[in-house]
């Protein structure tokens, strides 16, 4: 934890942008303004400027129309939070038996303020878990019985926590097969197993590729995606196993 | 001079051209054959440059080397035991990503690779400039480009494939750069690696922990076995694996084959981010806009079947006056050899099995090569154009409700003219599963050869509304068809149905070159694997019909008779003429009845019985086998109007009339419409699907139609 970053000062917004770029240069070798956007969810306008102070800060190298990459200092800054979020995803998903999606976003939130050591506990703790007399999977479905049986008379108030305002598309997952022709998006995840799972990554709908909805066959229903700069077409069945984020036209 | 060899194995994509650059390498001299044990095409071939021979093997077209498909792992399989000297992957380079998916898994195979970047000028046109050397540095892998079907580039294939095929492999495979899966990954990766290393073998142990990783089945029957595997350590390297994919899951939230999958996608952007530039963004391609066409909400259907119609409509009518002509030729052919043959031995045995076995049989089926080539070429056309896979698109949703595939849909309209070339059509169809199916229902397609049954019953006993009852016989056809499709769905075939995920290549224009070499593969395969099974199926067919011989003292009796008729004054040569075909159909008849056919068919009357078959029938209906409409003849020939029975002859209908009821006339149409498919097709499908599954066509058709017909005749005749 104590790296040479550690009396660097970065608000939260920054931290979520050096987090972007490195998520994007690890899944797709290099990161790109357009996909930085894309991911945090903002306009390309205001990531620019925020990769300037970044870049002011020398934490990252990003001329304009050229790829953003991560200086030394500032890939362990980025591993840093992305280590946190990842570690507060895992406990909270883990752990505590939130759902993903509502994990992911309470992480973003959480990793900027929670102090290290705290933190920690927390880790401790999920693996104190793992290897608790008890049993690990005992002591979590227990637990996860117990969250159920108390939480049934509430069910709601959850949800509404998770949404903080102006989140856009909110909690319910939108599949491949609800967009339309002319709506683009990209892969969140992929519910299918086996040889299904297995054609669709080949094909390179891969969580993190973007796609453009080119149309509905005749009869209603093969579609036809244009992924990684081809033609793909899928059944309906197929597509609904692939959740997606709509992306803003 | 010493002549050195080497080993070259072609991978790719489907539509990468892999083909053409198979046939610019080769040229003729290849080899088409089997892998062995299964029925996936093995293509080879070698040419010689610089001295050194060079021999290649054309892998299946693959997007991938999991082990979820048999293309795939014969692929997989050939590079790992066969150890070929250079794979050379050709990648559409007009669609870099997807196309270089495959290669960084070869790449992970560790072989010496060399990769073709073919249709360069496409890609080019596209508007992508790819800095192939800058590309080539951060693959490391030597990279050509080449434009297939103008031959350009295929020498510096050629001097590159040599250059790193006489290098040593180790050294070429230090060269290339494996994706790599990240810092959280990669340390459980170098474990597992360094465990396979330490307890089963050194061999490609970085490839076999990823594979583990990604719950590769194959993979793990591999290294079960004794030699080159280590079944006694697999239960714990198994277990270190299982572990690492949980805590894969764990940190990631996707399924490890997922990440790996991802992973790998990163790596290919990162480096296609890097050097390739779009000059252009050419949004409205010449192929977007034809699809926009083509593939249309409301023409898409309409334009579908004028297509459909069109290609039914050119191969017949272009078509059967050539099968026609053949057939004259087939008959001349006959007349010149008994001509020719010594007039002391008109009646030996060996003219009979040249003239009605051998030229009568193979010719018969020989005869719609000119069918096959036409349909082959026009399936071709509409394959290497790139429409096949948007007829598929158009009419999936039609098909798969039905149980079986969009491309499905193809062979089954061809099943209406032939079922031979329609069974071999269904090679466009991937999934075995849905392969398999479509082949067993196809001889439910009325073929042409059902024509003249149809018309001579229904012309017997249906002769109002004959277009209702070629429709009915038609529609029933059809109606099993759909029903038994589905049956074998949850039955024989079922589980997980295949997965319709199916690109949809860019629009290309065929060149004739790689039209006629498709085309001619496929008759060829057609003229020589069919005709060498029907070829002895019809001799068979032929002795049953011809032995045992009448005796002396029968034969006697006919001759005796026509030499009374010769000698009889009072009638006029016209009459004795007639006189004489008479005799001569009686005897036909009589030594049909003492022949093996004839004294099978009254064998197995009773078992025909139940459908309102007699001993006629009976016989007539398995030389029906050699060809289905065999039986028009068969049927003449045992009512004694001639050789000359046609499906239009008046006196054949007659007969009919007067001996059987309209419910037995139907039964015949019922049962030669489901029953035993002819031996053609019997030879096509023991070809592309198996011994065991032409068989099992054969035995559940004819089943299926004597339960039928049963039923049908039973409850009709108490009906009636």
């Amino acid at each position: 934890m104590a790296g040479r970053g550690k009396g660097l000062k970065l608000s939260q917004r920054l931290e979520d942008y050096i987090e972007a770029v490195l998520v994007q240069v690890r899944q797709h070798g290099v990161a790109r303004v357009r996909d930085i956007a894309a991911a945090t969810n903002v306009s390309k306008s205001s990531v620019t400027a925020a990769l300037k102070q970044l870049a002011q800060k020398g934490l990252i190298e990003h001329a304009p129309y050229e790829f953003v990459t991560l200086t030394e200092r500032g890939r362990e800054v980025a591993k840093r939070i992305l280590r946190k979020h990842n570690l507060l995803t895992s406990f909270l998903f883990n752990v505590l038996g939130i759902d993903r999606d509502l994990a992911e976003k309470n992480a973003c939130r959480i990793e900027h303020v929670i102090d290290s050591k705290v933190l920690e506990r927390l880790n401790l703790l999920a693996s104190y878990t793992q290897q608790c007399p008890l049993g690990a999977n005992e002591w979590l479905e227990r637990f996860s019985a117990y969250v159920k049986q108390q939480e049934s008379g509430m069910s709601t108030s959850k949800d509404e926590q998770a949404e903080p305002a102006g989140a856009g598309a909110g909690d319910k997952q939108i599949t491949l097969e609800q967009m339309k022709p002319g709506q683009s998006g990209k892969v969140k995840k992929i519910k299918a197993d086996g040889l299904t799972r297995q054609r669709l990554m080949d094909m390179g709908l891969t969580p993190g590729a973007d796609f453009f909805v080119e149309r509905v066959a005749p009869l209603g229903d093969p579609v036809e995606i244009k992924v990684r700069d081809y033609h793909l077409s899928l059944r309906k069945a197929e597509a609904s196993c692939i959740i997606v984020e709509p992306m803003e036209q | 001079m010493e002549e050195k060899k080497l080993v070259v194995a072609l991978a790719g994509n489907p539509n990468s051209g892999k083909t053409t650059i198979f046939n610019a390498i080769t040229g003729a001299r290849q080899h088409v054959g089997n892998y062995p044990g299964v029925t996936v095409e093995k293509k080879e071939g070698y040419t010689t440059y610089k001295g050194v021979r060079i021999e290649v093997v054309d892998l299946p077209g693959t997007y991938s080397l999991t082990a979820y498909s048999i293309e795939e792992v014969i692929a997989r399989n050939f590079i790992i035991d066969n150890s070929p000297d250079v794979v050379v992957d050709i990648i559409d380079a007009s669609n870099l990503e997807r196309n270089l998916y495959l290669a960084t898994q070869i790449i992970e195979l560790g072989v010496p690779l060399v990769l073709a970047f073919n249709m360069s000028d496409l890609a080019k046109s596209r508007g992508f400039k790819i800095d192939t050397e800058k590309l080539s540095g951060l693959l490391g892998v030597p990279i050509v480009e080449t434009v297939g079907h103008k031959g350009e580039g295929i020498d510096k294939l050629l001097d590159t494939i040599i250059a790193v095929g006489q290098e040593a492999s180790t050294s070429v495979v230090a060269r290339q750069h494996r994706p790599n899966y990240g810092s959280e990954i990669e340390p459980h990766i170098r474990e597992l690696t360094e465990q396979i290393e330490r307890l089963c073998t050194k061999d490609r142990a970085r490839w076999f922990a990823i594979k583990l990783l990604e719950n590769d089945n194959e993979t793990i029957k591999r290294l079960g076995k004794p030699d080159g595997g280590c079944p006694e350590h697999l239960q714990e390297i198994l277990a270190h694996a299982n572990r690492i994919r949980e805590h894969i899951e764990g940190i990631t939230g996707d399924a490890a084959e997922i990440v790996f999958a991802e992973r790998r996608y990163g790596f290919i952007s990162g480096a296609c981010t890097e050097a390739v530039t779009r000059t252009a963004e050419s949004r409205h391609e010449m192929s977007d806009r034809i699809d926009k066409v083509l593939t249309n909400r409301y023409l898409g259907l309409p334009i579908f079947a004028i297509l459909m119609y069109l290609m039914f409509q050119m191969t017949f009518t272009l078509g059967s006056p050539l099968v026609d002509q053949l057939d004259t030729l087939k008959d001349i052919l006959a007349g010149a050899i008994s001509d020719l043959w010594p007039a002391h031995m008109q009646e030996s045995t060996l003219k009979s099995l040249v003239i009605d076995g051998i030229i009568e049989g193979v010719g018969t089926v020989l005869s719609f090569v000119p069918l096959i080539m036409l349909l082959f070429l026009a399936i071709a056309f509409l394959e290497d154009s790139g429409y096949m896979a948007r007829a598929a698109f158009v009419i999936d949703r039609l098909m798969h409700k039905i149980g079986l595939h969009g491309k499905s849909f193809i062979p089954m309209l061809i099943g209406f003219g032939c079922t031979v070339p329609a069974v071999m059509a269904t090679r466009t169809i991937e999934s075995r599963r849905d392969r398999l199916t479509t082949i067993l229902v196809l001889p439910l397609m009325s073929c042409s050869a059902r024509v003249p049954i149809y018309t001579l019953i229904i012309g017997a006993f249906f002769p109002t509304h004959q277009g209702f009852w070629f429709f009915l016989m038609y529609l029933i056809g059809i109606l099993i068809a759909i029903i038994f499709a589905k049956v074998f769905r949850v039955s024989l075939f079922k589980g997980e149905s295949a997965p319709f995920v199916m690109e949809l290549p860019p629009y290309r224009l065929p060149t004739a070159r790689g039209l006629l070499i498709h085309m001619w593969e496929r008759t060829w395969m057609f003229i020589k694997k069919a005709g060498t099974i029907i070829f002895m199926i019809v001799i068979i067919l032929w002795a049953l019909a011809t032995w045992p011989k009448l005796p002396a003292r029968q034969k006697g009796i006919f001759e005796q008779q026509r030499s009374q008729v010769r000698a009889d004054k009072r009638i006029t040569p016209k009459q004795i003429n007639e006189r004489l075909a008479e005799i001569a159909a009686k005897e036909h008849e009589a030594e049909l009845e003492y022949s093996a056919i004839g004294r099978i068919g009254k064998f197995i009357a009773p078992v025909f019985k139940p459908c309102g078959f007699d001993w006629k029938i009976s016989t007539a209906i398995i030389p029906s086998f050699a060809a289905k409409e065999v039986f028009v003849g068969q049927m003449g020939i045992i009512y004694s109007v001639g050789e000359e029975a046609s499906e239009e002859s008046e006196p054949l209908r007659e007969k009919l009339q007067k001996n059987y009821s309209p419910l037995v006339g139907f039964s015949i149409m019922l049962f030669l419409l489901v029953s035993l498919p002819c031996v053609a097709t019997f030879a096509v499908t023991a070809r592309e699907a198996g011994l065991c599954w032409a068989i099992f066509q054969v035995t559940y058709l004819t089943i299926l139609a004597w339960i039928l017909t049963t039923i049908v005749y039973q409850v009709g005749s108490r009906l009636i």
